[in-house]
């Protein structure tokens, strides 16, 4: 085998090999447009070398030429491949460059194909034999040049300044990674193309005595490509061990923080979450997921939350914010906050969520106990304030008791006249159902102020509310010689709160504001109660002119401050963690409002306790 | 409506007062049905208002009433000089309180509910005793009628005569005969509506004449 079989072929397989490797990654990053070109160009040089291979062993002077034809056509890959491969990978060459260059280069295709043999030769009259590293090839014997070489001449010379121009631009980014790059790849490209422009002139000029070697140089060119690219290459894979290694320290912290993470591609509908948040989620590490397996572990309450909560990140807003109950498969009941974010496309789809979940078990609960123990001590405090009522609750209870033994006793009496005054004796019947329903309200009411309740929020009418407890105290008053004046807004908004507890509040209030005025001469006891309603708020409240308050005012709300001989010191306490659950506050003040006037031998100045509640948002 | 076969006077009329309307109904209805004329009140202010003496009347009265309570209105009733016998409801009585009341002059102290007879007693001994105080009241004032037609020399005699003086002590201290002092004072006990001295002493009390 000769040599020149050995070189060329070579040439030939190695650029083979290198178009191969790189149009399978490009296959793999289809956005790097880089390695494509790379292909492109090692195409051209495999043909470039195939046209010189022909063109050495041609038999006539139209092998020849053909093969030098189909060589320069091999050359226009080559130019698209190298160019392609500055604009791509360099990122700094100028457009309008490129395009001359091109467009020089596909003019000189189009003469090559149209003009003589090639873009080189208009005619070949005979070959001639040389000596070629120790082998005999053909050569041009007598020919006559075609005179369009000079395009094909402009067209090496636009690539040569766009690569070196574009090679300076780079250079002077700065960056030592693009010094070496511009000198290995724009230098050795601008060099070569200048070189196989020159030693091709100079062989058709009859100059140079001896065979066209572009492909040769070209080679060069694509080994110094192929360097750099496969420096990024193997960067990519150790910022792939890098990333791989902070992924594991981030999902070591996230463990430790007892977060499970997960990422959704929302386009194939596929989940993928660390083990974490699998055992979380009572999955397995290897099971596959996507949204409805998860929505079928939520609990059946929470789905529409959680869809809801799914459908607001991706429609709304980016953040995504839930806190939902997952029944494990074992019939556990876990609570999990999750967070996360969407990812959209350039057209504004979101394509992506990533974010963590946490188990809020142990808070919740304690959340729950929380609540819980407020409620109890709630009822409890309730229970004692009734107790101070037992007097006057029993005579509000046999008020009616009395007046349906009066009732049916006089009924009796005028049954047995003669003749029995029935239309009379009928009215008393419904006035003897009327009491007793009065009588059954009474315990009702007293029966859900005494019994254990969970918070239940509804709209309310704050003078009903208060209605019903001056109903309760109703006799109370009366037997403390108190004069109750009350200013009750017309067409106040309701309020949203637990009809219970507001009852609480405004018996506490009220049942203070008595003690307080024991010591006031009968004839000096004044209660007022008032509701007004301020902007979005509406406010109630008491008022007395009794023994007033300590200099610190907020003291009154402190849990076991009491000047009762029997109190317990917690009804205030309760009375403000009762409104402050409701959105609302609640808050002492010591002066006598216009609405009473002060008693001349009262010593306290009395005072007043005001509480305001969020009116409630009700669309009609 | 039939009249009762209680041996009162329809005339007798029941004040009631009770700041309950349900009650005060209730308590109307049953009086009513023992043929009482009932005027009923649900507050002292109005009932003070209007107020007219009746011939024979009594106040069945709640102590639990805001601003006038019953007892409040007990001593007001006392300095009016209003003879109005009262019998007392209340809810919830404590002894204290009853015995303030009856203490004041109440008739009777009820707890309610109460019992219809209870109460048709205690409104009939009510009235009883206003009858009684009318009786009394007629008395005095056919004494002070009589009285009035004595002569001024026929006041004397009887002023001595019910001092225990004999008729010759009161001619003496007169200066005049005893024929003549006995002849005014067949006159005094005609015109005093008496049989005996003893009568005589006793009119003379109520009217508050003599006794030096």
């Amino acid at each position: 085998m000769s040599w020149v079989t050995i070189i060329w072929s070579m040439i030939a397989s190695v650029s083979f090999t290198l178009a191969t490797i790189y149009l399978l990654i490009w296959f793999r990053e289809r956005r790097s447009w880089a390695y494509l070109c790379f292909f492109v160009l090692a195409v051209g040089v495999i043909g470039m070398s195939g046209g010189e291979f022909g063109a050495m062993y041609a038999k006539s002077p139209a092998e020849y030429g053909a093969a030098i034809r189909w060589g320069h056509f091999a050359y226009g890959f080559i130019a698209v491949g190298s160019l392609g491969f500055i604009h791509f990978y360099f990122g700094t060459g100028k457009w309008w460059l490129l395009g001359a260059a091109l467009g020089l280069r596909l003019l000189a295709m189009v003469v090559n194909f149209s003009t003589g043999l090639n873009l080189h030769i208009r005619a070949i009259q005979s070959l001639q034999q040389v000596n070629f590293l120790g082998e005999p090839v053909s050569m041009l014997g007598v020919w006559t040049p075609n005179p369009w070489v000079r395009l094909g001449q402009f067209a090496a010379l636009a690539q040569f300044v766009y690569v070196v121009d574009a090679s300076l631009r780079l250079w002077r980014t700065g960056a030592s990674e693009s010094h070496r790059r511009a000198v290995l790849v724009g230098g050795t490209l601008a060099f070569f193309i200048l070189f196989a422009s020159a030693q091709a002139g100079l062989v058709v000029q009859g100059v140079l005595r001896m065979p066209i070697v572009v492909s040769f140089p070209f080679l060069a060119v694509l080994l110094a490509m192929s360097y750099e690219l496969s420096r990024d290459v193997l960067r990519a894979a150790q910022l792939g061990r890098q990333l791989q290694e902070s992924e594991q320290h981030m999902s070591l912290a996230a463990e430790a923080a007892n977060l499970g993470v997960w990422r959704r591609d929302l386009v194939r509908n596929e989940i993928w979450a660390s083990n974490k948040w699998r055992s979380l989620f009572g999955f397995a590490p290897a099971e596959r997921l996507d949204l409805e397996k998860v929505m079928q572990r939520l609990h059946p309450d929470d789905r529409e939350i959680f869809r809801q909560a799914v459908a607001k990140a991706t429609s709304e807003d980016d953040h995504y914010e839930a806190d939902f109950r997952v029944v494990l498969p074992d019939g556990k009941v876990r609570w999990i906050a999750s967070h996360g974010r969407v990812e959209f496309n350039g057209g504004g789809k979101p394509v992506r969520a990533r974010g963590i979940s946490a188990d809020i078990t142990p808070r919740r609960q304690a959340e729950a106990e929380a609540l819980r123990q407020r409620e109890e001590l709630a009822h409890l405090s309730r229970v004692t304030t009734l107790s101070e009522l037992s007097g006057s609750l029993a005579h509000e209870l046999n008020q009616p008791l009395a007046i349906i033994l009066t009732n049916a006793q006089a009924a009796q009496r005028l049954l047995v006249q003669e003749p029995p005054d029935l239309t009379e004796a009928r009215d008393i019947l419904a006035d003897i159902v009327m009491e007793d329903q009065r009588a059954g309200e009474v315990i009702r009411r007293l029966r859900s102020l005494l019994k254990h309740g969970e918070t239940s929020l509804q709209p309310l009418s704050i003078n009903e509310v208060i209605e019903e407890v001056l109903r309760l105290t109703r006799s109370d008053l009366i037997g403390r010689g108190i004069t109750l004046q009350r200013a009750f807004a017309v067409n106040l908004p309701q309020v949203f709160g637990d009809r219970i507890q507001l009852q609480q509040v405004l018996l506490n209030l009220i049942l203070n504001a008595c003690d307080a005025m024991a010591a006031n001469p009968p004839a000096g006891r004044q209660l007022a109660l008032t509701t007004t309603h301020h902007d979005d708020r509406v406010r109630v409240s008491v008022s007395d002119n009794g023994s007033g308050l300590p200099p610190d005012l907020e003291r009154v709300f402190e849990s076991f401050y009491t000047t009762k001989k029997q109190g317990l010191g917690l009804g205030l306490s309760i009375c403000r963690s009762i409104i402050t659950a409701h959105k609302g506050r609640l808050w002492a003040e010591a002066s006598v409002t216009a609405g009473i006037p002060q008693a001349a031998t009262t010593a306290g100045r009395g005072a007043t306790f005001h509480f305001e509640l969020p009116a409630a948002r009700i669309d009609h | 409506m039939t009249p009762p076969a209680t041996g009162h006077s329809p005339l007798a009329t029941v004040f009631l007062l009770d700041d309950e309307p349900g009650m005060l109904k209730a308590l109307t209805r049953l009086l009513k049905a023992e043929g009482f004329t009932v005027r009923g009140f649900t507050d002292a202010k109005t009932f003070l208002e209007s107020y007219r003496a009746e011939e024979l009347s009594c106040l069945v009265l709640d102590v639990a009433m805001p601003e006038l309570n019953g007892l409040e209105l007990q001593q007001r009733l006392t300095h009016m000089g209003v003879l109005l016998p009262i019998v007392f409801l209340t809810g919830h009585g404590d002894i204290p309180m009853s015995v303030q009341a009856i203490k004041a002059g109440a008739v009777d102290f009820l707890t309610k509910p109460v019992k219809d007879d209870d109460l048709l007693r205690a409104v009939r001994a009510a009235l009883k005793r206003a009858a009684d105080q009318r009786d009394l009241i007629s008395e005095a004032a056919s004494l002070q009628q009589r009285y009035s037609l004595l002569t001024p020399r026929e006041r004397e005699v009887m002023e001595h005569v019910v001092a225990g003086q004999l008729n010759k002590q009161v001619a003496a201290d007169l200066g005049t005969g005893e024929q003549n002092i006995k002849m005014h004072r067949a006159r005094v006990m005609e015109k005093m509506g008496v049989e005996s001295l003893a009568d005589l002493v006793r009119a003379a009390e109520r009217l508050g004449v003599g006794g030096k």
